[in-house]
């Protein structure tokens, strides 16, 4: 019992957690995963622009097999086969402190950060941790 | 082979580009302007000869501008062909073919309009027809023998994101095609309906369709219906179709049966089962394919194939090396 106990509180303790944001003047007051997933798969025409962080950010990584649900593997297949669709992947930004920034600026824009890393001015979507799916 | 030069420098400029991932194109400038291309070369064996071939040397550009977007695809068919052993033969065709002239107007999130000539959008294996995208070096054959795998007319598609991933679709065309006989049929009218739906890992798509083939007197109606399911490490595949006219029967029945294992995240294992029951026949077809794909990278893509025939004297080797850039 004292180990599950252990184990449980050190998933809490050191799950990281996640948002997806946008910029406090967008009119957009949240979204679902499912939305997610069609806006970051270029699915769905929309009028939001999404913001990934480079692929071996530890964000990221938890934003696709959490969220998208797919391994980068089957990801990178994908945006081939967009490519020969006439589809784009979304654009890419080094930082979080980066991603701010252009959230700040384009009120359309949405993205991905730590949940500790945020700033005012901004607004959370969607919330997950690490250890969801 | 000047084409195939130019080819080769167009491919180190795009290399030495900035930004560049293979297999994704290549923006111009920061225009929205991509241009990209994909290339395959074949080579068959069978008991009798052995064939080579450059299939596919293919130029793509593309834009997306707010609601509106375009797409124009070249290609050289078959540019070089040599056979080996009985009947040999060397050929070359450098005629520049339209395999896809369109525009795109997305009217909002749920409404979608293309002008132009583009992928007829029947079943799964006709959205990503090109060798590096598909699972084998061939083409299932009712892909060839059920619908013209060209459109040049318009295309509607309605989504509906609540309703899981369902979409309605309609195609018309009442017009000479772009670059007539580069399609598997010479036609001047065509119609059909579409719907698919997906669900979790599954997806399904149901079409029904009628065209009119030039100089035939009656026009050809078809169904279809095709399933998918995908998870990390199988693909299943599979479609299953009929044709018809007013008067006979054409293909009583086309299906293909396909599973893809991946087995490592570039090495796949392909076995295809395919039937077909068609007029032109004697008797149904039936058989076997069985396939191996290395991809050291995506975009890049060597493959082997042995097709297994009821008749022996027909099997045969394929391999291929495909690539897009």
């Amino acid at each position: 019992m004292k180990y599950i106990i252990l184990s449980i509180t050190s998933i809490v303790l050191y799950s990281n957690t996640f948002v997806v944001i946008t910029s406090n003047h967008s009119n957009i007051a949240s979204i679902d995963k499912k939305e997610l997933q069609a806006i970051y798969l270029s699915k769905k025409h929309t009028n939001l622009i999404p913001i990934n962080l480079p692929f071996n950010s530890i964000q990221r990584d938890s934003f696709e097999s959490s969220i998208l649900n797919i391994s980068h593997t089957k990801l990178n297949s994908y945006w081939i086969k967009q490519h020969y669709l006439g589809k784009r992947p979304p654009k890419v930004i080094k930082s979080q402190k980066g991603v701010l920034l252009f959230i700040t600026k384009i009120p359309n824009s949405i993205g991905y950060i730590d949940k500790k890393s945020l700033i005012k001015d901004i607004k959370i979507l969607y919330e997950w941790s690490d250890n969801e799916k | 082979m000047r084409i195939v030069i130019i080819y080769l420098i167009i491919f180190i400029i795009f290399l030495e580009a900035d930004e560049y991932h293979l297999g994704r194109g290549l923006q111009v400038q920061d225009t929205p302007i991509y241009i990209g291309g994909y290339i395959s070369f074949e080579s068959e064996s069978n008991t009798n000869n052995k064939s080579l071939k450059i299939d596919d040397i293919a130029f793509l550009s593309y834009a997306s501008y707010d609601n509106l977007s375009y797409m124009i695809e070249l290609e050289y068919k078959d540019l070089y062909s040599k056979r080996f052993g009985e009947n040999s033969y060397t050929l070359t065709n450098t005629k520049v073919n339209k395999e896809r002239v369109y525009i795109q107007y997305e009217i909002n999130q749920s409404n979608i309009l293309k002008i132009g000539k583009f992928n007829n959008e029947i079943g799964f294996w006709n959205m990503t027809p090109i060798n590096i995208l598909r699972a084998t070096t061939s083409n299932p054959v009712l892909v060839q023998n059920i619908y013209p795998k060209f459109v040049s007319g318009i295309n509607y598609k309605l989504y509906n994101f609540s309703i899981s991933d369902m979409s309605i679709e309609v195609s018309s065309q009442n017009n000479k095609s772009i670059d007539e006989k580069y399609n598997s049929y010479i036609f001047n009218i065509y119609n059909s309906i579409g719907l698919s739906y997906s669900y979790d890992k599954m997806k399904f798509k149901f079409n029904s369709g009628y065209f009119k083939v030039i100089d035939e007197l009656n026009g050809r109606y078809f169904n279809l219906v095709a399933y998918s399911y995908e998870n990390r490490y199988l693909e299943i595949l599979s479609e299953l179709a009929t044709q018809y006219t007013t008067k006979e029967i054409v293909t009583k029945y086309a299906y293909y049966l396909q599973s893809k294992y991946s087995f490592t995240p570039w090495q796949d294992i392909i076995f295809r089962l395919e039937s077909i029951d068609n007029i032109s026949y004697t008797k149904i077809q039936n058989f076997l394919i069985s396939a191996y794909t290395f991809r050291p990278i995506y975009p890049i893509a060597l493959k082997g194939e042995y097709q297994i025939y009821e008749n022996s004297d027909n099997n045969k080797f394929l391999f291929s090396f495909s690539m897009i850039f």
